[in-house]
């Protein structure tokens, strides 16, 4: 999959740079913004992360191995960039910028931004390990991280005795299998573990299969976050021990996976998703564009650039607040003696599921609309250049406007179902019976909070590119 | 697997080559950006929307003016194609016809959704020789 998306970004940059600067007739903007995102959220709904796993960036391994070794590298990569918070910053500055700049209405800079992620991702392998970038910096990555822990499959161990047993922990450090004679030398020192030809069990049998690059152990693998779905684990197992198996949506919300893993800033990350991405559907709706105005007049500025910082900032502020308000309120219910961040900590991981319908409702407006219209841009692009190629435009929607809504709304109903899911089990687990009392502060901010959602999916959309009015 | 790599890369190079080496000079004047484009003018053809900036969800009638060095052009085809600022919206085609010297008007534009839209109109004038311009407006809700 990674060759048909590095050929797909090929004519990303092509049509972004040469091509017409019109949105809907171009492959940079309409294969970014439309169907990447609409296809990630349905990927991740039906089976898990598998735009990491083919993401065309794993193609400069090899060169950014390459630059790693003339750079004297890998360094090591700094400890206080482990966490989510980076990532945070950086998906902020992803989400401000799509709106500062019209990003969706620009193949310019949407090329540019193709550009600039693949020198990101070659500069910070080259000079880190590989599967730095992927893990701590790629914002696109974090989000699908995120959100693949409402996804209906996961890495497992299908017999957890045979990894007891296992010494050489190959799903995580990678596998050699050769004659010891034939060995290459080079692979003695690249830290894969030798299995010999007998001990292997795996129809991959003979080979190099390199391991987890996010060092992720299968059989304490509580969580898809940061799993690229690379299935590398499944193939350098030498005991065909390692299963893509199906599980609930809720099952990660309901059992706090991230708590010892990641530490709180993934749980800040899945919150300030939530409320980001009620703000990024807000946006298209006329009571924004008034609050806009309001807040424009109320802090003296017409520049939308702050207007959007404040936006994007006092929602996520205001997010952690409420989430942690219900989280108090069901910790009292419980009778639990928690202090507001322990409480927040507890009860953040259902809004990631409600989040996931958020993002997913509002992506897939977009991609219903005009799923099929990839047909008539890449026939314009080659119009464009000269070919015999006439355009048809009459194919381009995918449903008509008037199933939109009942699509939308039924995607953010079925998220927040399953939040409330993932919240009741969750308030069994942590305080058996006095659960079914304690949950209801947070069943009520779900409740909320997809109310709220669906009246902004309710209201006519608008897709214009200034916050407070027309500009000409 | 590194044969299958190279005919890849070899694939991918040759995409660019074509997709680059092929793209028709004459196009070039579609690259204004939408927002930047209130009024579209050539050294020859100077095409106005004389209607407004701002119209209603739904059907409009759009007036255009079509001139040349200050005068009116008569007796050209003009067709306008509106396309919203957001990939995937479906464009909106109409042809405008002259209700005066110099003066077009096409009827039946219908704006499909509220937000920014890029109408690209088209001026075919008697001899055959053609035109494209920009002009960006928006649509909102009454």
């Amino acid at each position: 999959m990674q060759i048909p998306l590095a050929l797909l970004a090929i004519f990303v940059l092509v049509d972004g740079f040469t091509g017409r600067q019109l949105a809907p007739r171009n492959v940079a903007t309409t294969a970014v913004w439309l169907h990447y995102r609409g296809l990630v959220v349905i990927a991740i709904a039906v089976l898990g992360n598998a735009f990491c796993a083919a993401c065309p960036i794993m193609l400069v391994r090899r060169p950014s191995a390459w630059l790693s070794r003339r750079l004297g590298g890998p360094y090591r990569w700094p400890t206080w960039a482990r966490s989510k918070v980076l990532v945070t910053v950086l998906l902020l500055a992803v989400f401000w910028s799509y709106e500062a700049f019209d990003l969706w209405a620009s193949p310019w800079l949407t090329a540019w931004l193709v550009v600039a992620y693949v020198a990101g991702a070659l500069a910070v392998d080259a000079l880190f390990p590989a599967g730095t970038f992927c893990r701590y910096v790629c914002p696109l990555g974090s989000f699908n991280f995120a959100m693949a822990t409402v996804s209906p499959t996961q890495i497992v161990a299908r017999d957890p005795d045979v990894c007891r047993s296992c010494r050489d922990k190959p799903c995580l450090h990678g596998r050699v299998t050769f004659d010891r004679d034939e060995l290459p030398r080079p692979l003695h020192a690249a830290g894969l573990a030798f299995v010999p030809s007998s001990n292997v069990v795996h129809p991959n049998g003979n080979g190099v299969f390199p391991g987890c690059e996010s060092k992720l152990f299968v059989p304490t693998m509580t969580s898809n976050a940061d799993c690229t779905a690379c299935m590398n684990c499944v193939r350098a197992c030498p005991f065909d021990n390692v299963a893509l198996a199906l599980r609930s949506p809720a099952f990660e919300a309901s059992r706090r996976p991230w708590w010892t893993r990641f530490g709180p800033s993934m749980q800040v990350m899945g919150v300030l998703l939530l409320f980001w991405g009620f703000l990024n559907a807000a946006a298209m709706v006329p009571p924004f564009f008034a609050a806009a105005e309001w807040a424009s007049a109320v802090l003296g500025t017409r520049n939308e650039g702050v207007l959007l910082a404040v936006a994007f900032l006092v929602t996520g502020a205001a997010g952690v607040l409420l989430v942690t308000i219900a989280g108090v309120c069901a910790d009292l219910l419980g009778g639990a003696r928690s202090t507001p961040w322990e409480s927040f900590r507890r009860w953040s991981h259902p809004m990631v599921v409600l989040a996931f319908g958020f993002w997913a409702a509002h992506y897939l407006f977009h991609f219903a609309t005009g799923a099929t219209s990839i047909v008539p841009v890449f026939e314009h692009f080659f119009e464009y250049r000269g070919f015999p190629v006439d355009t048809n435009w009459a194919i381009a929607r995918l449903v008509p406007f008037r199933w939109i809504f009942p699509i939308t709304a039924t995607v953010s109903v079925a998220y927040a179902l399953v939040a409330g899911v993932a919240t009741f089990s969750l308030a069994r687990r942590t305080f058996g019976r006095r659960g079914v009392v304690a949950m209801w502060p947070v069943l009520a901010l779900i409740a909320c909070l997809v109310t709220a959602q669906l009246v902004v999916l309710g209201l006519p959309m608008e897709m214009r590119g200034t916050l407070l009015g027309p500009s000409f | 697997m590194k044969k299958t790599r190279t005919v890849s890369l070899a694939l991918l190079v040759a995409v660019v080559a074509v997709a680059v080496g092929c793209r028709g000079p004459s196009e070039r004047n579609g690259q204004a950006s939408p927002s930047a484009v209130a009024e579209a003018t050539s050294t020859a053809l100077a095409v106005a929307v004389t209607s407004g900036t701002v119209y209603p969800v739904g059907d409009a009638a759009l007036d255009l003016s079509v001139q040349r060095d200050g005068a009116n052009v008569t007796d050209a085809a003009v067709h306008v194609t509106g396309d919203m600022t957001h990939a995937g919206m479906v464009p909106v085609e109409a042809s405008a016809r002259e209700i005066s010297p110099g003066v077009y008007q096409a009827s039946d534009f219908s704006f499909t959704m509220a937000g920014d839209w890029v109408l690209t109109i088209e001026v075919t004038l008697a001899d055959g020789t053609v035109s494209r311009h920009e002009v960006a407006v928006r649509a909102q809700r009454p």
